[in-house]
């Protein structure tokens, strides 16, 4: 088929395909040569214009459409040829045009009523809110600035150098604080410090990664988070708006751990990054203790017997004292084994009387024959209520004055002494008639308002039928002596004799929680786990401490002593981090919500592994010097019982294709204010 | 291997570098804590002016802006970076709102015609050359009524020397009802045999009833007809060509509109610029 066209000059016409118009018989192959004009209007009339030649008209048909006719012009230089006339269609292009306008025109339509108040909420909606939003928020401007309820101001707005999402709107439900927008909810400090501690454990990963648009790593607390760089909202009510994905950490984090397996940094010491609250050497128990004979029927048989997860918070929880501890050591918390069994309490210091006479200072009467007994810590700690004293008792405290020699020392010092003993005498009677100043007083050195719980032990410190016998022995002539102090007059130095006989108790007849007097002491005998009067006073002497308080320090470390009858403290350890003195009554079973930085929970662990299988991430270390880590406050020097949990252990199973290793499956973000306080000091100082 | 082969692949060489690089550029900007919807979502009406530039340029043919197979090449790949980039603006997930699903079907409705004009801009011209002769499409009409003519002239030869009736009849029923419009169109754009071998048994079943001299006129108009059928080959072809484009041009000045819109209210509710 070579003969249909013809490209020839003679044969062949131009197209003009993009002229608006074109002829409406071209369908029909019949289209004239002339086609319509740009108005679309028919041109439709000869097929030439005849020219004159001479006296001859010409046919001018050109040769495209055949050259001249056979009959040539009509006589008046007509033309025989008439052009069907035609009505004049659009070309496609034209008619593409005209659909784009239309599109066009739809589509602009639609924006203007998608901006329609009916329709908007709805339509510009980028897509539900997650569930619990959704059941809240109705308008857009809940969250968005108000002016966005009318598209008058959507273009203000667009060009608005403000971020139109308010901060505000996040945390008017979610009250994160002041700094909910610093990274981490961090100050500038915190922040200081939490780094400080990344950049000590995690040296040899934290290089400096090369990011084109960050600024985030040199930064600091001065970088804004916004709510909605992590929790992106619109997408739909089964949306998890907690799902983070890892790369929204690497800005800051210049170690990159995206995947937990390769990349996240060794575990250092988890999970023992101090010693447990409670001091329970596993290891000796296993490998000796439970090995033994006697014991061999309380001995438990896995793990589980002792520990179980507790499904509501997900820690693992032990068994109480009373469950378990106390089938073996029943008799430890009241002192049977011990030989002394009350906790001293008071005891009357021995006093160079003649010394003082020699000075003119009046105590008035003292009993005879104290033998180089010296102020229990619980006298020094309740004589410390008098400021003036607390130097005189801190060098008392620290052996370094003994009342019993007073003969070379300073006469203002010996001023002191003679204050201190009738301020004793004060306190004697205090206690003695059991009045409100006891608890005020007590209260006071504590600074703070005691519980129920405790305030009961207090008032009921001292019995006072044993205390009015006791003190009438050994200083008759007290109330006396507090009469003549008040006119301003001085008693007589004397020293008391006392019918020893009197004074004598026999220790293995008190009942537990008694009271009883020995010599010139009155001892408390503790009734078991759990007694309120040695918890409180342990309470006492921390917060105390707290209170800056500087004997108070000498009674906590009497109460603490594992030599101390009762005995609390030889499991129930004692913290102190820099100042903050706290004292572990419980097992460190922090909830995944009070954890600092992790949400480790036990219980979904334990569905995957039977009861004895604890050992998959916790193997005894034989090794380890457990016990050496109690010798003093400081939680952090310590040995654990256990070897560090290895990170090929969890990544076992926290993997992508598995069940999951985002940095927030383990981590949290938000750190809340109560924690930060506390634990960042514990942080520093690890 | 082909220059064209060697050039084409080169370019899909470029456009995997560029595109590998802007996964980079996303990433960074996820990573410093920005919304990389952003960055995408600019880039993304930059390469969607760049596109619609192509058909501006076709407007502007007078001006020295470099040869129409470059700009053609440039809106190729650009229009296939552009559907990587989409993906990542929208985060690999369907849409939820109502106006982002209309922006959405736009999208894809404007990223697959262009797929298909691709597809049928390399493949439909070398047919052309299979059946027949490239036509212009403008002058398929003319070129239509003429075989007609030509066969009705061949027609009344038959009449008036043979005075047969059997062809006239052949003619009057069967072929001139096809004559004055292209026929099996869409039989022809997926480039079938059907239309081709049903007309073969048609005319060997009139042979039977003619006489030689009969058969060699039919033959001729035989010859004729089937020019009709490459002429309607051509015509699907072409046509073709140049519909695409009712969709993919509208569509994607469509598309420009909705985007600003959703630029507009993107910045209107999510922060200044």
């Amino acid at each position: 088929m070579r003969d249909l066209q013809s490209f020839d000059f003679d044969k062949s016409q131009y197209e003009r395909v993009n002229q608006k118009w074109i002829c409406g018989n071209q369908s029909t192959g019949q289209d004239c040569a002339k086609g319509p004009d740009a108005r679309g209007q028919c041109r439709a009339g000869a097929e030439c214009k005849p020219y004159k030649n001479g006296d001859r008209w010409e046919c001018a048909r050109s040769i495209l459409q055949g050259g001249k006719c056979e009959h040539g012009p009509q006589g008046d230089g007509g033309c025989y040829h008439r052009i069907p006339p035609c009505k004049p269609i659009r070309s496609l292009r034209a008619r593409r045009g005209l659909m784009v306008a239309g599109v066009g025109f739809v589509c602009l339509a639609l924006a203007a009523l998608f901006s329609a108040a009916p329709l908007r909420d709805l339509v510009i909606n980028p897509g539900s809110l997650s569930a619990k939003h959704s059941a809240k928020v109705q308008q857009c401007d809940s969250c968005h600035d108000k002016k966005t309820a009318n598209p008058v101001h959507w273009l203000g707005l667009a060009f608005a150098d403000t971020n139109q999402t308010k901060p505000s709107a996040c945390v008017n439900c979610h009250k994160i604080g002041a700094t909910a927008m610093n990274p981490h909810n961090l100050d500038g400090e915190q922040l200081k410090t939490i780094k400080t501690r990344l950049q000590v454990s995690l040296k040899d990963n934290a290089v400096q990664r090369f990011n084109l648009f960050s600024d985030a790593p040199d930064s600091n607390a001065s970088g804004k988070v916004q709510c909605d760089t992590c929790h992106k909202e619109h997408r739909g009510k089964h949306t998890d708006l907690k799902r983070v994905e890892n790369f929204r950490c690497m800005d800051c984090h210049v170690s990159r751990h995206v995947d937990f397996k390769d990349e996240h940094p060794e575990f250092v010491d988890f999970a023992y990054s101090r010693r447990t609250h409670l001091r329970f050497d596993h290891g000796k128990h296993f490998e000796k203790y439970f090995k033994e004979e006697k014991v061999a029927e309380h001995a438990p048989e896995s793990c589980a017997s002792c520990h179980s997860p507790d499904n509501e918070s997900g820690v693992m929880v032990s068994r109480s004292f009373k469950d378990g501890c106390m089938r073996c050591h029943k008799n430890d918390t009241t002192a049977e084994s011990f030989t002394e069994k009350g906790v001293v309490f008071f005891r009357l210091p021995s006093l160079d009387l003649d010394t003082l006479s020699a000075n003119n200072i009046s105590i008035g009467q003292w009993p005879d024959g104290l033998e180089d007994e010296e102020l229990t810590p619980m006298m020094l700690f309740l004589l410390s209520s008098n400021e003036e004293l607390r130097p005189l008792l801190e060098q008392l405290a620290a052996r370094e004055l003994n009342l019993a020699e007073l003969d070379g020392v300073p006469p203002e010092t010996l001023q002191l002494v003679g204050k201190l003993i009738n301020h004793l005498k004060d306190l004697l009677l205090i206690m003695a008639n059991q009045s409100s100043q006891w608890l005020s007083l007590v209260e006071t050195l504590a600074n703070q308002r005691l519980d129920e719980v405790s305030r009961a032990a207090v008032e009921n410190f001292l019995p006072a039928q044993q205390m009015n016998r006791a003190f009438a022995i050994w200083i008759p002539n007290l109330s006396i002596e507090k009469l003549l102090r008040n006119r301003g007059k001085q008693a007589d130095n004397k020293l008391v004799p006392v019918d020893h006989e009197l004074l004598q108790t026999d220790a293995n007849t008190v009942r537990p929680g008694r009271w009883y007097v020995q010599g010139y002491a009155l001892l408390y005998r503790p009734k078991g786990h759990e007694d309120e009067m040695l918890r409180t006073w342990l309470e006492v002497s921390r917060a105390a401490i707290m209170n800056k308080n500087t004997v108070a320090m000498e009674l906590l470390n009497n109460l603490a002593h594992e030599d101390t009858p009762g005995q609390c403290m030889r499991c129930h350890s004692v913290d102190n981090v820099d100042g903050v003195v706290s004292l572990n009554w419980k097992a460190r079973n922090l909830p995944p919500e009070k954890r600092l930085f992790t949400v480790f929970s036990h219980a979904p662990h334990m569905k995957v592994l039977k009861a004895d299988q604890c050992n998959t991430c916790h193997n005894l270390n034989s090794k380890a010097d457990y016990a050496g880590g109690y010798k003093d406050m400081n939680p952090f020097v310590y040995q654990s019982n256990f070897l560090a949990i290895q990170k090929q252990t969890c990544a076992q199973c926290h993997s992508a294709s598995k069940v999951g290793d985002t940095c927030v499956t383990c981590h949290k973000y938000h750190l809340t204010k109560t924690l930060i306080n506390g634990d960042l000091k514990k942080v520093a100082a690890r | 291997m082909s220059i064209r082969i060697k050039n084409r692949l080169l370019r899909f060489s470029a456009l995997l570098i560029i595109a590998l690089i802007y996964y980079w550029l996303h990433q960074q900007y996820a990573m410093a804590r920005l919304e990389p919807a952003f960055l995408s979502g600019w880039l993304m009406l930059g390469i969607l002016l760049l596109l619609i530039l192509f058909n501006l340029r076709k407007k502007f043919s007078y001006l020295p802006l470099g040869n129409a197979h470059t700009w053609a090449q440039l809106h190729y790949y650009a229009g296939m970076l552009l559907v990587l980039v989409f993906l990542l603006h929208i985060g690999m997930r369907y849409p939820t709102g109502v106006f982002e699903n209309l922006l959405f079907y736009f999208f894809v409705l404007a990223i697959l015609t262009g797929l298909y004009g691709i597809y049928i801009s390399r493949a439909f011209p070398r047919r052309f050359s299979s059946r027949g002769e490239y036509l212009i499409f403008e002058r398929m009409p003319a070129f239509r009524q003429a075989l007609r003519e030509k066969i009705e002239g061949l027609v009344s030869q038959s009449i008036e020397q043979l005075h047969s009736t059997a062809i006239t009849e052949f003619y009057s029923k069967r072929l001139l009802p096809v004559l004055s419009k292209p026929q099996n169109f869409w039989l022809h754009l997926f480039n079938s045999g059907a239309p081709y071998a049903r007309w073969d048994t048609q005319f060997a079943a009139v042979y039977r009833y003619m006489d030689e001299k009969e058969i060699e006129i039919t033959q001729q108009i035989k010859q004729l007809f089937y020019q009709k059928l490459d002429l309607d080959y051509q015509y699907a072809n072409q046509a073709m060509l140049k519909y695409w484009l009712f969709l993919h041009i509208p569509i994607s000045y469509g598309l420009v509109i909705l985007v600003l819109y959703h630029l507009l209210l993107t910045y209107s509710f999510s922060g200044g610029l």
